[in-house]
């Protein structure tokens, strides 16, 4: 199977938040990408396998706490969904990776998984990277989220891209 | 009779999702144990009762695939069902676990009602 990436990211991307989480993201201009004023929450992992590569995820603060509480099934305001922030955005990207590598490679190929590593981002940090390739940018329930999917060979359609 | 079911994976979120899914789904849980890697299971399920084992793929130290050889080795644990739940979709992997002798395996993101069919078939549907 080889999709367009662009293309696969996407319908990926809103998918499993769609499914996971409740949640309906619009793809946005990059260009258009504001830096927000808040602190982001991101993870970022790589895959090994047919291709190698890596994905990260970027979204604000006050949405990484509503991404734990849809999927807790809990209130934001519930103090034990504060602490699960980082943990449950690592999950959605998992998840995000296990399905995109199915989508632009079919079944039958494996792939072997890093572990979701969490790290920070300001805004105006987030506001320079949606400016590259490889990043997508989408409105999330009123918030700008970022996510990179970086293919470095093997892609179908696509041209070689460092992880950075 | 109440199961005790271990939990197997990284993630405090996923195992919580979980432990909500097995409350709604009325298999009568006894203790729910909890490991974060391979080698924390093995460890309690060497010291405890453990009638099922429910755990992801992909997770620091010792992953899944590992923990399922392991157990598989064991005599005294090779008989504990082991269901797994992954964000994997790769059909290889999956007949890979599927020789190794795990006895369900669920896709992320998954439905409850998904994970409640599973453990009718392993455990008996007659629980509810």
């Amino acid at each position: 199977m080889h999709n367009e990436p662009d293309g696969e990211v996407m319908r990926v991307f809103s998918q499993v938040l769609e499914r996971q989480v409740f949640l309906f993201p619009d793809p946005i201009d990059t260009m258009e990408f504001a830096a927000a004023p808040e602190k982001l929450l991101a993870s970022s992992m790589t895959f090994n396998g047919k291709c190698d590569g890596g994905l990260a995820l970027a979204v604000p603060e006050a949405l990484a706490r509503i991404i734990a509480a849809n999927f807790l099934g809990m209130d934001e305001d519930d103090p034990v969904v504060e602490s699960h922030g980082n943990d449950s955005l690592g999950e959605i990207l998992n998840v995000i990776c296990g399905h995109l590598l199915t989508a632009l490679y079919g079944r039958d190929e494996v792939f072997d998984l890093s572990i979701p590593r969490p790290f920070t981002l300001t805004g105006p940090e987030a506001a320079i990277l949606a400016r590259k390739k490889g990043f997508y940018a989408f409105d999330v329930d009123g918030h700008q989220v970022l996510l990179q999917a970086c293919f470095c060979k093997n892609v179908p359609g696509e041209k070689p891209n460092a992880v950075g | 009779m109440a199961w005790n079911i271990l939990l197997v994976d990284d993630s405090r979120t996923v195992k919580a999702v979980i432990a909500k899914s097995l409350a709604m789904s009325g298999v009568p849980v006894g203790t729910l144990f909890d490991a974060g890697n391979g080698i924390e299971a093995l460890a309690i399920l060497r010291r405890e009762k453990v009638d099922l084992a429910v755990a992801d793929i992909n997770m620091p130290i010792m992953g899944g695939m590992e923990l399922v050889a392991e157990m598989k080795r064991d005599p005294s644990l090779a008989g504990i069902p082991i269901v797994i739940i992954s964000t994997e979709g790769s059909a290889t992997r999956l007949r890979e676990l599927e020789t190794m002798g795990i006895n369900g395996f669920l896709r992320k993101p998954f439905q409850p009602e998904a994970l409640k069919k599973i453990l009718d078939s392993i455990l008996g549907g007659d629980h509810a």
